[in-house]
C-alpha cells in the first residue's frame, strides 16, 4: 500500500522537495510497519498459527506486562500510519504532493486501514485492558485534534490544509476509541459500544467528505490552475457544480447538522456525557472535559472551512487564473456530486448505517447492547431537516424584487479584489490567540531612502515552522546519526579484525551455551 | 394537547423576539436618561424591510441570498428545542442541546459565508472576528450545559427541566452557580451584546455582527435581524429553562397555562432588565480582550464539570 | 422546621458555594473597587455563617464575634480602603502579571487543589468537607493575589483574604477561637490596614508610583 502510493506520488515528477517528502513518507511508514510486525512477533510464541481466533484465545492468558507491550507497540505502529501527533510528520508532506485522486484515496482509505488495524488488535484480540490504555488514546486524540486544526488554520495551500484536517479527524476518531476503552475498563459495555460506533461512523464519514474535498481540490487545480487559495476567489459563479459539492463537503467536515459529520460527533458527545455518570472519579472528570475539547476542535474546524470556502469560492477573483476558471469535465463533477449526496443522505437518515455498525460492534465489545438512545438522533434528524428545508423553501418562494448594485465602498469609486480579506487576514485573530502553539518568527526589513525619513521599501516575512520538527524530530535524528558515527569505528577495513569479530562471536556463543 | 402547546411555545419564542429587543432598547434608553423608541419599533422595522427591494452586489453568487434564509430557517428550527411553558419541547429528544448548539453554528457558518460573498473588506472583517468569538464560545456553552445535564443524570433539555422542577428552590449547588455564570458569559458573546459586541454601532473599529450584514438590505436584512432577535430570545429561554424553570405547567389545565405564561413573561422581564443594566454600565471590550472574557467562561464551565464529580 | 432553623441550615449549606464564587470573581476582577466590594461580600458570607453556627450551638459569645466581624470587616476596613483609593487618585485598574482568564484558571486549580488537600482531614476531624476546602481555597487565593498583583493595595486585599481563610478554618474545626484572641486578631488587622494606608502615601510620594515590582531597585 505504501509502495504503491509512493509510486503514484512520483508519477507527477521527483524534483528535489518532492523526493525529500516521499523519502520521509517511506521512512516513517517503514518504522510504523516495524512496530506492527513486532506486535505480531510478540504473539508468535503463544499463537503459532497467527490466525485471529488463536490470537484471541492466547491474549486472554497472557501476563499483563506482555499485553501492555503489545498494546503500546500497536498504538505506536498503527498510530504512525494513521497520523496521530507527534507521529504525523509525514502526513502534510506526502498527501499534498500526490495527484488529487491519490490524495483522496490516501486520506480517505489508507489512514482508515491503520485505524482498523488498531481496533482489531486493541479491541478484538486484547479485549478490555486497564484504564490507562483509554487515557493514552484519549490524550493522543485530543492533542492530534487540536494541533491538527490549529496548524490547518494557518495554511493557505489547499491540499496541505486538507492534510492537516486529516490529522484532526483521526484525532476525533481516537477520542471515540479512547472513550470506548475507558468505558470497557470500567465495565460499562453499552457505552463502550456507543463510543466505538461513534468512532467507526466517523471513519466512514471522514472517508466520504475528505475524498469529496480532495476531489474538489483537484477540480480547482484543473479549472483554475492553482491551489493557493490566496490566488482564488469567486469560483462559485464560474464552477457552480464544484462549488456546491465543495460547500456540502465543507459543511460536513465542520460537523454541522444535516450533514454526516454531525452524526458521528453527536454520538461521540453523547458517550462523553455518559462518562460523567461513571462511579470512577478520574473517568467521570476526564470524559466530560474531552467533550469540551471536541467542541473546541469542531469550532476551529468550522472557522477554518468558512475561511477556505469564503476566500476561494466567494467574493471577487484575486488573479487572472481564477478570473478565467472553467467548470471541469462531467466525470469529475459526477464523482464529487455522488460523494456530496452521500454526505447529505447519511446526515439526514443515519439510521441505515447505525444499525449494521451496531451489529458489527457487538463482536468487538463483549456482551454489549447499544443504549436505547443511540437511535434518537436518527429519529429526530429527518424532522429537523424537514423543518429547516420547509422554511428555506418558503423563504425562496416569497421573493420580492431584486436589484443588482455595486458593493458599498464608503463612497470611493470602486473596489478591487485586493481589498477583500485574504486567508491570512481571516485567520489572524485565531493565530494571535493561539500564538503559543504557532510560535511565529517575523522578519521585517526596512530600506530607507536618501532623506532617511521615509522607507523606500519594506519587506515582511512571517515564518511558521511546525514546532515538532524542531523540538522532537531534529534531536532524535541527530542522536541516531551521532550513534551511527560512533558505530562506524567497527568498520576498520582490516580483514583480520573482521575475522576476529567472527572468532569472538563463536567464543561468546560457546560460553553462553555452556552456562545456559 | 401537549403537542399543540409545544408548537405554541416555539411560535411564541419566534414572535416575541422583536418585542424583547424593543423592551431592552427602551429600558436602556431610560437608564441613559433618554426617552427611547417604542417597544414595538422592531416589528415596524421588520415590516418596513420586508416591503423594500433586495440589493445584491455584483460580485455575489447565489449563496448571498441563500444565507439569510438558511440562518432564519435554522434559528426557527432551533426554537423548537427549548421548553418554555411546559417541561417538553417540539423537537426535544435525548442529546438535543448538542443539536441546538450546532444548529446555531450552521446558521452562523452561512452568515459568515454570505458576508464574504459581498466582496468588501467589511464583510471579511466581520466574518473573521465572528469566527474568533464563536470558536471560543462553543466549548464553554457545551460544557456548561453538559455540567447541568450530568448533574441531572439526563441528556435532554426537557429532562433537565423536569429534574430541576423536582429540586428544592433553595438548593444552591456550586455546579449550578458556576454553570450559570459560564452560560451567562457565553450568552452575551453568542447574541452579540455589550461587552462583546455593540449591536447598535457602525464604526468599523467596533463592529462584529453588524460588519457581516453591512451589504444586506430589504427582506434579506429583515430575516437576519429577526434571526438575531430570535437567538437572543432563545438564549434567554434556555437560561430560564435550565436554571429557573419553576412555574412551568405540569398539567394541561388552563389555569396552569396562564401561570406558566405569566411566570415566563416575568422571568423574561428580569432578563431584559439585567441586559439593559449590563449594557449601560459596562464598556465594550477591546477585541483581543474578548478571548480573555471567554477564557474566564471556559474556566468556570470546566470547574462546573469537575464539581459534578467532586460534590456527589 | 422553624424559619430560623431553616435559614441557619441553608446558610451553612450554601456559604461554601458563595465563597468559591467570590474567590473566582476576585481572580477575574479588573478594578480595585470590585475587589474591595467582593471582599466585603466575602466577609458578609462569613458573618452569616457565624450567626448560623451561633444559633445552632446556642452560644451568645458567637453573636458578639459576628457583630465584631460585621463592623470591622464588612464596614470599617472596606470603607477605609475606599477612602485610600479615592485619595490616591491613581488609576483604578488591577495591574497583574497574569491575565483575567489565566487568573481564573489558576484560582479554579487552587480550589480543586484545596478539595484534594483536605480529604484526609475530613474523616479524622469530622468537619464539613466543603467548608474546610473553602477555607484552604481562601488562603491559597489570598496568597496568589499577593503574588500576582502588582499594586500595593492589592497586596493588602490579598492579605485580608488570607486572614479570612484562616479565620474560616478555625471556625469549622474548633467553632471559633476564644473571644480574647478574636479581638486581638481584629485589632491586628485594623492596625495593619491603617499602617498600610499611611505607608501607601509615603511610597507614592517618594517613588511617584505604587508598582510593587519596581521596588526591586532596593537591592544591595
Amino acid at each position: 500500500m505504501t509502495l504503491f502510493s509512493a509510486g503514484l506520488i512520483l508519477i507527477e515528477g521527483d524534483a528535489g522537495q518532492r523526493r525529500h517528502n516521499v523519502f520521509i513518507y517511506l521512512l516513517m511508514m517503514h518504522a510504523g510497519t516495524a512496530a506492527v510486525i513486532a506486535t505480531f512477533f510478540l504473539f508468535l510464541p503463544h499463537a503459532p498459527g497467527l490466525d485471529f481466533a488463536a490470537m484471541r484465545t492466547a491474549a486472554i492468558s497472557m501476563p499483563p506486562g506482555l499485553r501492555a507491550a503489545i498494546f503500546l507497540l500497536a498504538f505506536v505502529g498503527f498510530g504512525t500510519k494513521a497520523g496521530i501527533v507527534p507521529l504525523h510528520l509525514w502526513l502534510p508532506k506526502a498527501h499534498p504532493i500526490a495527484p488529487s485522486p491519490v490524495s483522496a484515496l490516501m486520506s480517505g482509505v489508507m489512514l482508515k486501514t491503520a485505524v482498523y488495524g488498531f481496533v482489531r488488535i486493541a479491541f478484538d484480540f486484547l479485549g478490555s485492558g486497564p484504564a490507562w490504555w483509554g487515557y493514552l488514546v484519549l490524550a493522543a486524540g485530543a492533542v492530534s485534534g487540536v494541533l491538527g486544526v490549529l496548524y490547518a488554520i494557518g495554511e493557505h495551500d489547499l491540499k496541505r490544509l486538507l492534510a492537516y484536517h486529516s490529522v484532526e479527524n483521526i484525532g476525533i476518531i481516537y477520542l471515540g476509541l479512547g472513550a470506548s476503552l475507558v468505558f470497557a475498563s470500567q465495565g460499562a459495555s453499552s457505552w463502550a459500544a456507543l463510543a466505538l460506533v461513534a468512532a467507526l461512523l466517523h471513519t466512514i464519514n471522514h472517508a466520504l467528505f475528505k475524498s469529496a474535498l480532495f476531489l474538489g481540490a483537484g477540480a480547482i487545480s484543473d479549472g483554475a490552475h492553482t491551489l493557493d487559495i490566496e490566488e482564488l476567489g469567486g469560483l462559485l459563479k464560474r464552477m457552480p457544480v464544484t462549488g456546491t459539492a465543495f460547500l456540502i463537503a465543507c459543511c460536513a467536515i465542520s460537523g454541522l447538522p444535516l450533514f454526516n459529520g454531525f452524526i458521528s460527533e453527536w454520538l461521540t458527545f453523547r458517550s462523553f456525557l455518559a462518562g460523567g455518570t461513571l462511579a470512577d472519579l478520574p473517568a467521570a472528570i476526564v470524559l466530560p472535559l474531552m467533550a469540551g475539547t471536541l467542541a473546541l476542535i469542531g469550532g476551529l474546524a468550522a472557522a477554518c472551512f468558512a475561511k477556505v470556502y469564503g476566500v476561494a469560492f466567494l467574493g471577487r477573483a484575486r488573479s487572472e487564473e481564477a478570473e478565467h476558471a472553467r467548470e471541469v469535465a462531467p466525470a469529475m463533477q459526477a464523482s464529487m456530486v455522488v460523494l456530496a449526496t452521500a454526505c447529505v443522505a447519511i446526515g439526514i437518515l443515519p439510521g441505515f448505517l447505525l444499525r449494521p455498525l451496531g451489529a458489527a460492534v457487538q463482536e468487538f465489545v463483549k456482551g454489549a447492547v447499544l443504549p436505547v438512545e443511540t437511535f434518537s438522533i436518527a429519529r429526530i434528524m429527518p424532522w429537523v431537516a424537514l423543518a429547516v428545508v420547509a422554511i428555506i423553501v418558503l423563504g425562496r418562494v416569497i421573493r420580492g424584487a431584486t436589484r443588482v448594485t455595486r458593493t458599498w465602498a464608503c463612497g470611493m469609486p470602486a473596489l478591487d479584489s485586493r481589498m477583500q480579506y485574504t486567508s491570512t487576514a481571516f485567520s489572524k485573530p485565531l493565530r494571535k490567540v493561539f500564538a503559543r502553539v504557532y510560535q511565529p518568527e517575523r522578519h521585517v526589513e526596512v530600506v530607507s531612502d536618501t532623506s532617511g525619513y521615509f522607507p523606500a521599501a519594506i519587506s515582511y516575512q512571517s515564518v511558521r515552522t511546525t514546532s515538532f520538527e524542531r523540538s522532537l524530530y531534529r534531536p532524535a535524528v541527530d542522536a541516531i546519526v551521532a550513534a551511527a558515527h560512533r558505530l562506524r569505528r567497527l568498520q576498520t577495513g582490516n580483514i583480520q579484525i573482521y575475522l576476529l569479530y567472527i572468532f569472538l562471536a563463536l567464543v561468546t556463543l560457546l560460553v553462553f551455551m555452556r552456562f545456559l | 394537547m401537549t403537542q399543540a402547546l409545544n408548537v405554541f411555545q416555539a411560535v411564541l419564542l419566534v414572535l416575541i423576539a422583536p418585542l424583547l429587543r424593543g423592551v431592552i432598547g427602551r429600558w436602556k434608553a431610560r437608564i441613559q436618561n433618554r426617552r427611547g423608541a417604542s417597544v414595538w419599533r422592531p416589528y415596524a422595522d421588520l415590516l418596513k424591510l420586508f416591503r423594500k427591494e433586495d440589493l445584491v452586489p455584483t460580485t455575489a453568487s447565489g449563496l448571498f441570498r441563500l444565507a439569510p434564509v438558511v440562518l432564519f430557517a435554522v434559528t426557527v428550527a432551533a426554537a423548537g428545542f427549548v421548553p418554555v411553558l411546559q417541561g417538553s419541547a417540539l423537537l426535544g429528544t435525548t442529546g438535543d442541546f448538542i443539536l441546538l448548539v450546532y444548529l446555531l453554528a450552521l446558521g452562523r457558518f452561512f452568515l459568515v459565508l454570505g458576508a464574504m460573498d459581498g466582496g468588501s473588506s467589511f464583510g471579511g472583517m466581520g466574518a473573521s472576528r465572528e469566527a474568533l468569538v464563536s470558536t471560543l464560545a462553543e466549548a464553554p456553552l457545551l460544557l456548561g450545559l453538559a455540567a447541568v445535564a450530568i448533574l441531572a443524570r439526563t441528556a435532554s433539555l426537557a429532562g433537565i427541566v423536569q429534574w430541576t422542577l423536582r429540586q428544592d428552590f433553595f438548593e444552591l449547588s456550586a455546579v449550578h452557580a458556576l454553570a450559570f455564570a459560564a452560560l451567562a458569559f457565553v450568552a452575551i458573546a453568542e447574541t452579540g451584546r455589550i461587552p462583546v459586541d455593540n449591536p447598535a454601532t457602525h464604526l468599523e473599529l467596533t463592529m462584529i455582527h453588524e460588519a457581516m450584514v453591512l451589504e444586506y438590505s430589504g427582506p434579506s436584512l429583515a430575516l437576519i435581524e429577526w434571526a438575531s432577535a430570535i437567538k437572543l430570545s432563545l438564549m434567554a429561554a434556555l437560561l430560564i429553562a435550565v436554571f429557573a424553570p419553576w412555574g412551568m405547567a405540569t398539567t394541561a389545565t388552563g389555569a396552569s397555562l396562564a401561570v406558566a405564561t405569566a411566570a415566563y413573561l416575568a422571568k423574561l422581564a428580569v432578563v431584559a432588565a439585567a441586559v439593559a443594566v449590563l449594557e449601560s454600565s459596562v464598556a465594550k471590550l477591546r477585541m483581543y480582550l474578548v478571548p480573555d472574557f471567554l477564557g474566564v467562561a471556559s474556566a468556570l464551565a470546566i470547574l462546573a464539570v469537575v464539581f459534578t464529580a467532586l460534590m456527589r | 422546621m422553624g424559619l430560623l432553623e431553616f435559614a441557619a441550615a441553608k446558610a451553612l449549606a450554601s456559604s461554601a458555594v458563595f465563597l468559591f464564587i467570590t474567590v473566582l470573581l476576585m481572580a477575574a476582577a479588573k478594578r480595585i473597587s470590585s475587589c474591595i466590594v467582593l471582599f466585603s461580600a466575602q466577609c458578609a458570607v462569613l458573618v452569616s455563617e457565624i450567626l448560623a453556627l451561633a444559633y445552632v450551638h446556642r452560644s451568645p459569645e458567637a453573636y458578639v464575634v459576628a457583630g465584631l466581624v460585621f463592623v470591622v470587616k464588612v464596614l470599617a476596613i472596606p470603607y477605609g480602603l475606599f477612602r485610600i483609593v479615592d485619595r490616591l487618585n491613581a488609576p483604578r485598574e488591577v495591574v497583574a502579571s497574569t491575565s483575567s482568564a489565566q487568573s481564573v484558571f489558576i484560582a479554579a486549580g487552587l480550589i480543586l487543589l484545596s478539595f484534594f488537600a483536605v480529604q484526609p482531614y475530613v474523616r479524622t476531624l469530622g468537619v464539613d468537607e466543603e467548608m474546610l476546602a473553602a477555607a484552604v481555597a481562601l488562603v491559597l487565593t489570598g496568597a496568589f493575589l499577593m503574588v500576582s498583583r502588582k499594586k500595593a493595595l492589592m497586596q493588602v486585599i490579598g492579605l485580608l483574604v488570607l486572614e479570612n481563610g484562616i479565620f474560616l478554618a478555625a471556625l469549622t474545626t474548633t467553632f471559633g477561637m476564644p473571644l480574647v484572641i478574636e479581638i486581638g486578631i481584629f485589632f491586628d488587622l485594623l492596625m495593619g490596614v491603617l499602617l498600610m494606608g499611611l505607608f501607601v502615601f509615603r511610597i507614592r510620594d517618594t517613588f511617584e508610583h505604587l508598582d510593587v515590582s519596581k521596588l526591586r531597585k532596593l537591592r544591595g
